[in-house]
């Protein structure tokens, strides 16, 4: 193949960065921008591979529908920043 | 596939100041390149047809088109992917474990309950179930979602290829389903201090995370709300039958729909039953979102079909967007705001090894499904369409009749059991499944009709409505009110009294006054003490009369 | 202490007797500890403390066993120095000044130092057998679903698998021996079939297998891990083969040709699935939130931001673009392809011979400091360890000898489920 070399610039660092939910301060923008051009540059070569298939050797692991104990209400919130009544206390999702 | 074995009759209605606008906006359109989309597309000439004519216009009409992707909670004891209980609690946060609150290092294991749910899916749709299907991730953040990927089935969903028959205003058709998959419910959310665009904070409760659903999605084969209400009340049906399903359960179903408005000249004459891909990308859609009943579909589609047809004659662009279905207010909402960019990055879920369940279908056994049990009631039990729909409406009733129709006679059984029954049931709004104990009782009342122990009357509006209120079985009932029929020579006895008493009334009814015999049943009914049966009184009366 | 081994020093007790009655053992801080905190070396999760144990953990104090601490390690399991853990690095106690290797380096180095008997690691892409390596100590990567993951906090899911730490093999192979074996927790998971047909096999227990005996043993030896490592640690291993042939071992050379592709396949798929199991520390479960008000998507980011370090952010990004739409054929299809592909040649390799063997790092360990700035080329430097985890296959790395005065491991590879045979045949070395 003949693609030429994905090359990522700081728009495309900033929207993957928006997808993943991480916030970035300018210089990491550029320090990651120059740092993926060299990873990225390298994962080309997978453009070399040939298609292999593949077949998993295991199949139908399943679990019977039979209840196990829950967590304690209060061990379940243990680990949260903040709750309220029984809840988990997250920011608003306007 | 992909023949949509739909008609198109019934969006004919001729819309000719339809044309006349559009024709202005085209003008307007070439002048003005943002007004471009919709308007200009209905003056195209479609590939069938000649060169671009008012009359094209007019006879160009405008088709709604739906497709439906629903979402099923399948009834199982236990989660889809750990051993946390379904039950519906009060407290939030209690059926909660490592597994379903996403803690770190949890795995998901799937439950075997869930699979079969699906492959009886599967079944009573006539899917396929492939060789091997698989569980991927698909990944996107919101705070309902306890990992942020939800497991959902992506490009090898367990059914494929199925179909569902509905009956719409007496007309059979089939509705394709493309696919059906099983997926992982998010938990759920209660917005503090406002709405969902202005509230100050979110409450978040994982009881309902890891519900196994079926994600159910339909081909674009609906042409009205109509259509799609007695879909989805068919599946409903379905799904209950198979025991995988109770639509009393609070977000038991839940429907996104996608509805486009398109011009009848994009459909192909020769083959009107399929449409386009092209057409229906080319008409923006609404996806609308929040429908959680088979009624609310209904209103909310026939909001939209009108929003987006007003839209069009009005000469505006439809935009595709998705929007928000508020049940109370009864109108759609744009959620444009909301809309995140979609890119799911789904990718194989390696935690939970491939699925190999095609012969499961060969192996689970299904129920008779309602359509099925229908044609069969009418064939069986010589039943009418209303009858036999009735009796079939929900699987304990239907066989609740067959168990009555066993043992007496079968129209017999249809009138205590679609008439008398489910009519008083439906009026104290009980459903059958809550009397399952007493339908013995039941058909203890329907013997003593039929061997004429009491009258079909005092059964009907005495014992049973007794039986349901108080609570008191049938014999007890006709025991205590004294109901049991008076045995046929007290009441010849009683007629010969009668007869004896009233010669006056006999003299009329012998020159030809026949409501005389009116007067007498009534004096028959008194002596007897109303236990006697009136129609038998006045046969006897009439028999003695003649002599 | 100064090699700052331990994340957090807690004993806990096991059971009064067992097969691992009076043994002390450090466990990983990806491993979870019920009632204990368990960071992952990260910042995001420098607080929680989790409410369940892993099976690996209730096997442990099942067996007897008392856990001395949670050791330290790469944030998340994501490098090769144990240098990226919020937690600062750990020094090398079998070579000061240099890193332990990573990123189960604070329990090959709590070995190493005698701070504990036995540990448990995570390998991923080498995690185990490169700290093993530079810390002079065995290490063993087990066949992908002989232990249970259940309670270790995902990296790489479909790649990693729990794996002990010893002094020797057989103490390294008796501590398999509690871990090992299916969990209904674990899907994954699977009883290593019985009748494999290789060497060791008859032994009933993994430690059994220790015997040392290395006569008639067939060794390949892929050249391409050969290729580019340094002089001194190559030497090394050629006087280990010797060895290994005076004892009756005799060797071959095999050619792998799609292990030339294993570094960024394992790269792409490690990420991408990095960046899908990570996304669930947003701060409201669990985790750092960051305290911030306001919409959603923000604090996620911020929460995010402040809570991990640089690799962390660095793998999940590139993770997120290997699976973004328009990439996702490209990047993590093509990597799955690849990943196929050194099965297969694997596989046919192992059909010639009995074991494979490499040096297990192609460098002597680094100096602390050293790598940090290039993330590339220290991505370059688990070319020999990572080919095994997309292969799925077992591996061993036994101490071989020095160079330089730095510790040189030797990698032996089998088939699936063969870890009585690489049990066997490492055994004779340590």
């Amino acid at each position: 193949m003949s693609e030429s070399p994905e090359t990522a610039d700081p728009e495309e660092v900033r929207h993957v960065a928006q997808l993943a939910r991480v916030g970035l301060a300018d210089d990491e923008v550029d320090q990651f921008t120059r740092q993926f051009a060299d990873i990225l540059e390298y994962f080309e070569t997978l453009d070399e591979v040939p298609e292999v298939d593949r077949e998993a050797d295991l199949a139908n692991v399943m679990r019977p529908d039979v209840e196990r104990d829950s967590l304690e209400s209060e061990e379940a919130l243990r680990n949260a920043a903040d709750t309220e009544d029984g809840y988990f206390k997250g920011p608003n999702v306007s | 596939m992909n023949v949509i074995a739909l008609q198109l009759a019934n969006q004919r209605t001729a819309r000719p100041v339809l044309a006349l606008e559009c024709e202005r906006d085209v003008h307007r359109s070439e002048s003005d390149p943002t007004r471009n989309s919709v308007p200009l597309r209905f003056t195209l000439p479609a590939p069938n047809q000649g060169a671009m004519t008012a009359q094209t216009v007019q006879q160009g009409d405008l088709v709604t088109v739906v497709g439906l992707e629903v979402h099923v909670q399948l009834e199982t004891d236990t989660k889809i992917f750990c051993g946390c209980s379904t039950e519906q609690t009060d407290e939030p946060n209690e059926n909660v474990c490592p597994v379903c609150l996403g803690l770190p290092g949890a795995l998901p294991v799937l439950n075997e309950g869930a699979v079969e749910a699906a492959v009886k899916i599967g079944k009573a749709i006539d899917a396929d179930i492939p060789e091997e299907t698989r569980f991927h991730r698909k990944n996107y953040y919101y705070p309902d979602l306890p990992k942020n990927f939800q497991i959902t089935q992506y490009d090898e969903p367990i059914c494929a290829d199925g179909e569902l028959e509905v009956s719409v205003e007496g007309t059979r058709r089939s509705v394709t389903i493309e696919r059906a998959h099983l997926e992982e419910d998010p938990g759920s959310l209660q917005h503090v201090g406002g709405g969902i665009d202005t509230a100050d904070y979110t409450l978040v409760d994982y009881n309902r995370a890891g519900t196994p659903l079926m994600e159910i999605v339909t081909a674009p084969d609906f042409r009205s709300p109509d259509e799609v209400r007695a879909f989805l009340a068919e599946l409903e049906e379905v799904l209950e039958y198979l025991g995988i399903f109770d639509a009393e359960r609070d977000g038991s179903l839940r429907i996104d729909a996608n509805l486009s408005i398109i011009p009848e000249a994009e459909i192909d004459g020769d083959n009107a039953d399929e449409i386009s891909a092209d057409a229906l990308e080319a008409a923006n859609r609404t996806e609308v979102k929040n429908i959680s009943s088979h009624k609310g579909a209904q209103k909310a589609l026939a909001y939209e079909e009108t929003r987006q047809k007003n839209a069009i004659q009005r000469g505006r662009a439809v935009e595709q967007e998705t929007r928000h279905w508020d049940e109370a207010r009864g109108i759609t909402v744009s959620m444009r705001s909301k809309e995140e960019e979609k890119d799911y990055r789904y990718f194989e879920e390696a935690d939970l090894p491939p699925l190999r369940v095609s012969d499961w279908k060969e192996e689970i056994a299904i129920p008779e499904l309602p359509s099925a049990r229908r044609e069969r009631f009418g064939d069986e039990y010589g039943l009418d369409e209303e009858a036999a729909s009735k009796l079939t409406s929900t699987k304990q009733v239907a066989d609740f009749y067959e168990d009555v129709a066993g043992e007496f006679d079968p129209d017999l059984a249809a009138t205590w059991v679609a008439d008398n029954l489910l009519g008083e049931l439906n009026y104290r709004d009980i459903e059958i499944t809550e009397i399952e104990g007493r339908l013995e009782e039941v058909k203890r009342l329907v013997a003593l009709v039929d061997e004429d122990e009491i009258t079909a009357k005092n059964a009907r509006e005495t014992v049973l409505r007794s039986m349901l209120d108080d609570g008191r079985t049938p014999d007890e009932v006709v025991a205590e009110e004294g109901l049991g029929k008076t045995s046929g020579d007290e009441v010849r006895q009683a007629v010969v009294e009668a007869i004896d008493e009233n010669q006056g009334a006999v003299e009329d009814y012998e020159s030809g006054d026949d409501g005389a015999i009116n007067f007498l049943v009534g004096q028959v009914m008194q002596k007897t003490g109303g236990s006697a049966d009136p129609s038998d009184v006045n046969q006897l009366l009439r028999a003695e009369l003649e002599d | 202490m100064t090699e700052n081994l331990f994340i957090t020093e807690e004993t806990i007790e096991g059971d009064d007797d067992g097969p691992l009655a009076g043994q002390t053992v450090a466990v990983k801080d990806n491993i979870s500890t019920e009632g204990v905190r368990t960071t992952c070396g990260s910042e995001m999760l420098s607080e929680y403390v989790p409410p369940y144990d892993a099976t690996v953990v209730s096997r442990l104090k099942e067996a007897g066993a008392t856990i001395v601490g949670k050791a330290n390690m790469d944030e998340f399991g994501m490098g090769t120095t144990t240098e990226t853990s919020a937690f600062g690095p750990t020094e090398n106690p079998a070579a000061p000044g240099y890193v332990p290797g990573g990123s189960s380096g604070g329990s090959a180095a709590a070995v190493a130092a005698g701070e504990a008997d036995l540990a448990l690691g995570s390998d991923t892409g080498g995690s185990i057998r490169c700290p093993a390596a530079f810390c002079g100590v065995v290490g063993i990567k087990p066949t992908y679903g002989l232990v249970s993951r259940y309670g270790l906090v995902a990296y790489g899911n479909s790649l990693e698998q729990i794996g002990p730490f010893a002094d020797s093999v057989e103490d390294a192979a008796a501590l398999l021996d509690v871990i090992a074996g299916e969990d209904e927790r674990d899907a994954t998971t699977q009883e290593p079939p019985h009748d494999s047909g290789t060497r060791a096999a008859e032994h009933s227990s993994y430690a059994d297998a220790a015997t040392g005996d290395v006569d008639g043993l067939s060794i390949g030896v892929p050249t391409e891990l050969l290729e580019g490592a340094d002089e001194g640690v190559v030497e090394t291993f050629w006087d280990t083969i010797g060895d290994l042939e005076d004892r009756g071992a005799t060797y071959h050379e095999v050619s792998l040709p799609s292990v030339e592709h294993a570094v960024e396949a394992y790269y792409v798929i490690a990420m991408s699935e990095a960046s899908s199991n990570l996304a669930r520390f947003d701060g409201v479960r669990y985790g750092n939130s960051g305290g911030y008000d306001g919409n959603w998507n923000e604090a996620f980011s911020k929460a995010r931001e402040e809570g991990f370090g640089d690799e962390v952010k660095r793998r999940i990004l590139l993770g997120t673009y290997a699976l973004s739409a328009g990439y996702h054929d490209k990047y993590y299809k093509k990597a799955q392809d690849a990943r196929a592909w050194v099965k297969q040649d694997f596989d046919e390799a192992l059909e010639e011979a009995d074991v494979l063997a490499s040096p297990t790092m192609p460098v002597p360990p680094f100096e602390l400091g050293e790598g940090l700035e290039d993330p590339l080329q220290m991505y370059l430097a688990d070319a020999n360890t990572v080919p095994v985890n997309l292969a799925d296959l077992p591996a061993i790395s036994v101490p071989a000898g020095e160079t330089d005065g730095l510790p040189v491991g030797l990698q032996l590879v089998g088939p699936a489920f063969g870890e009585k045979q690489l049990i066997e045949a490492a055994s004779a070395l340590a």
